[in-house]
């Protein structure tokens, strides 16, 4: 397939357009927006500023210390994205090369790979990350790491089974009637086919982290000084903001991270569709 | 004519995967039989053709040629140019891969989609370390493509797989063979993908190239007419056993062994006598998991006696170099 045909195809997917419009509404608000609007956690507002709800000066409100929630929330969505993208990259590492190196090489490498990778999927994941987030403090690099040495169990199974299906085409054994090596093998021929799966996976995983962050901020894992949107909704839970009715204390954040994985998703469906052909609209 | 290659006594015999509750029980290990005591000898610019069925284990020799095998499942000793290709360690020369190259039955699915055909015939030329210099590898590479007719191979190389026609993908598996100039080819059914009307043009440069660069072939094929055709020698396999081997023309005019005559049988003629009685085989290809025992032919051989089910024959070689695994053999063909 061409990268252009590609770019074509995805446009032309009116999920993947949607998806793509949404995503690169919150990368510019990640990129720009703490540019524009500084935020800074520790600055609390006045008295009277407390539980505002939305005006003028106050855009989305005020919370329970007095801080603007606007503001909150577009720093928040460079935490969370930046959360979300690292730590599907190293599940995505972790993932394609145990994936890949289990597929191809087969045999006890496989089975002690794949006993592994049975071992993190049936691992209730939210405990476990609770755990080792505890373990490791609440910092935003123990945050991705947590996130992604946890989730990268799936990924490591779609690429075996894809990996296992490519490694018995016709041109590997030629490569290796030439005398190819497993690294030109795995580097040349497996990799770049099974490259299109990991991509479409890599968006459906982002999805995951990205929430999978939000949970872990909630319930009160995430760094304090750098809040993402699911420390918002931390604190708005903690303050009552709920039985105070102050829904623009946690309906944005929600909202945010809904829409953000919602893009996600439907990138990851759109993409899904282009690269098995069965499941494209003709 | 001294030999290039040399096979002695080759076996390729894979293990099946037992279950759980067999390795519990201590059931004995079951083999495929899949290539049973072969030896054959291919001289410079010989070509040699292996003729049989599917499932006689043709490729698997042709593999094992090939050292593409786990080296546990192959026994015997290959010889190539007065050489064992493995090492005292048992590891690969690494000149040999260089010397041979294999050509394979489905140029649909032995060339990469996602590479240029630049990038296909190059990979031979990098893993080998060939030259590092742009421009010479480039000029190797069209050197290639044009002998292996596709000229002018400027114009090929940005092309991919799907944007040739079977024959050229054909010609682009075997320039990508050749651009490492070996001195053995072997063709595991390199023409059966294809129309007919591509076949003998590949045939043809196949032959043209053995002509100009004296290149010895392996030429595995289901087809015993189209061994005729080309072949010095044919080797007629069955069930992973060498049946009869001899000068092609001496294999197909006077065939000694009951499956070489079989196989002729039903190959097409331009005269067929009216009141001729065609030996047709019956039945199917035996597994090679429990192999008949005696001749491995006898369940099918319409000259099947009770020796032939209980005792294996001998490999019989005439002074003429033709061999006839058989326990009746008629020796008067050659008087």
């Amino acid at each position: 397939m061409k990268k252009n045909s590609f770019i074509k195809l995805f446009i032309k997917n009116k999920m993947g357009r949607i998806g793509m419009i949404i995503f690169m509404i919150f990368v510019m608000v990640a990129l720009v927006g703490p540019v524009i609007v500084q935020y800074d956690p520790q600055d609390f507002g006045e008295k009277e500023d407390v539980l505002q709800p939305p005006s003028l000066t106050h855009f989305l409100g005020t919370d329970d210390l007095g801080r603007d929630v606007f503001k909150a929330i577009v720093a928040g969505s460079r935490v969370s994205l930046i959360v979300g993208i690292m730590a599907t990259l190293i599940s995505m590492v972790i993932g394609t090369s145990l994936g890949i190196t289990s597929g191809y090489f087969g045999g006890r490498i496989d089975d002690f790979l794949m006993r592994l990778t049975d071992i993190f999927l049936v691992l209730p994941w939210l405990p476990l990350m609770l755990v080792l987030a505890a373990l490791l403090g609440a910092s935003i690099w123990n945050i991705i790491l947590v996130i992604g040495v946890t989730g990268w169990a799936g990924t490591a199974r779609i690429v075996r089974a894809q990996t296992l299906t490519e490694k018995e085409r016709q041109y590997i054994e030629r490569a290796k009637s030439i005398g190819a090596s497993h690294f030109h093998i795995i580097k040349h021929h497996i990799f770049p086919n099974v490259f299109p799966l990991i991509f479409a996976n890599t968006i459906l995983v982002t999805a995951v982290s990205i929430l999978s962050e939000t949970t872990l901020s909630f319930l009160g894992m995430g760094d304090v000084s750098k809040p993402s949107w699911g420390t918002t909704l931390h604190f708005a839970f903690e303050s009552g903001a709920l039985s105070n009715k102050a829904y623009w204390y946690f309906v944005p954040p929600g909202l945010c991270v809904l829409l953000l994985v919602l893009s996600f998703t439907l990138m990851g469906f759109a993409l899904d569709e282009i690269v098995n052909p069965k499941l494209r609209e003709r | 004519m001294k030999p290039l290659l040399k096979l002695e006594h080759i076996e390729v015999k894979f293990p099946i995967k037992r279950s759980l509750l067999e390795v519990i029980r201590n059931t004995p290990q079951k083999l495929v039989h899949a290539v049973n005591n072969i030896s054959l000898e291919v001289a410079e610019g010989e070509i040699l053709a292996i003729v049989g069925e599917s499932g006689s284990g043709k490729t698997t020799l042709g593999k094992a040629v090939n050292a593409l095998h786990d080296s546990d499942v192959v026994k015997g000793q290959i010889t190539f140019n007065g050489q064992s290709i493995f090492d005292s360690k048992g590891k690969l020369l690494p000149e040999y891969r260089k010397d041979i190259s294999m050509i394979f039955q489905d140029p649909y699915q032995s060339l990469n989609p996602k590479h240029t055909i630049e990038k296909i015939i190059a990979e031979p030329l990098m893993i080998h370390k060939v030259t590092k210099d742009k421009v010479e590898m480039r000029n190797l590479i069209i050197e290639a493509l044009n002998h292996a007719g596709l000229s002018p191979g400027e114009s090929f190389l940005n092309r991919y797989p799907h944007e040739l026609s079977g024959g050229q993908r054909q010609r682009v598996v075997i320039a990508s063979a050749l651009v490492l100039n070996p001195k053995l080819i072997i063709a595991d059914e390199p023409v059966s993908m294809l129309d007919v009307s591509v076949r003998s043009d590949i045939l043809r440069l196949m032959m043209k190239l053995r002509e100009e660069k004296k290149i010895s072939y392996l030429f595995i094929t289901h087809d015993i007419s189209l061994a005729w055709a080309i072949s010095d020698h044919i080797a007629v396999m069955y069930l992973g056993t060498m049946m009869e081997y001899g000068k092609a023309d001496e294999v197909i005019e006077k065939p000694l062994n009951p499956y070489t005559q079989a196989l002729i049988n039903v190959m097409p003629k331009m005269h067929v006598r009216r009141n001729e009685k065609r030996v047709l085989l019956k039945g199917e290809t035996p597994n090679p998991i429990d192999m008949p025992s005696g001749c491995s032919f006898h369940p099918r051989c319409p000259k099947a006696q009770s020796i032939c089910k209980n005792v294996k024959p001998m490999p019989d070689w005439d002074k003429h170099g033709h061999m006839n695994y058989c326990h009746f053999n008629e020796e008067a063909s050659h008087e």
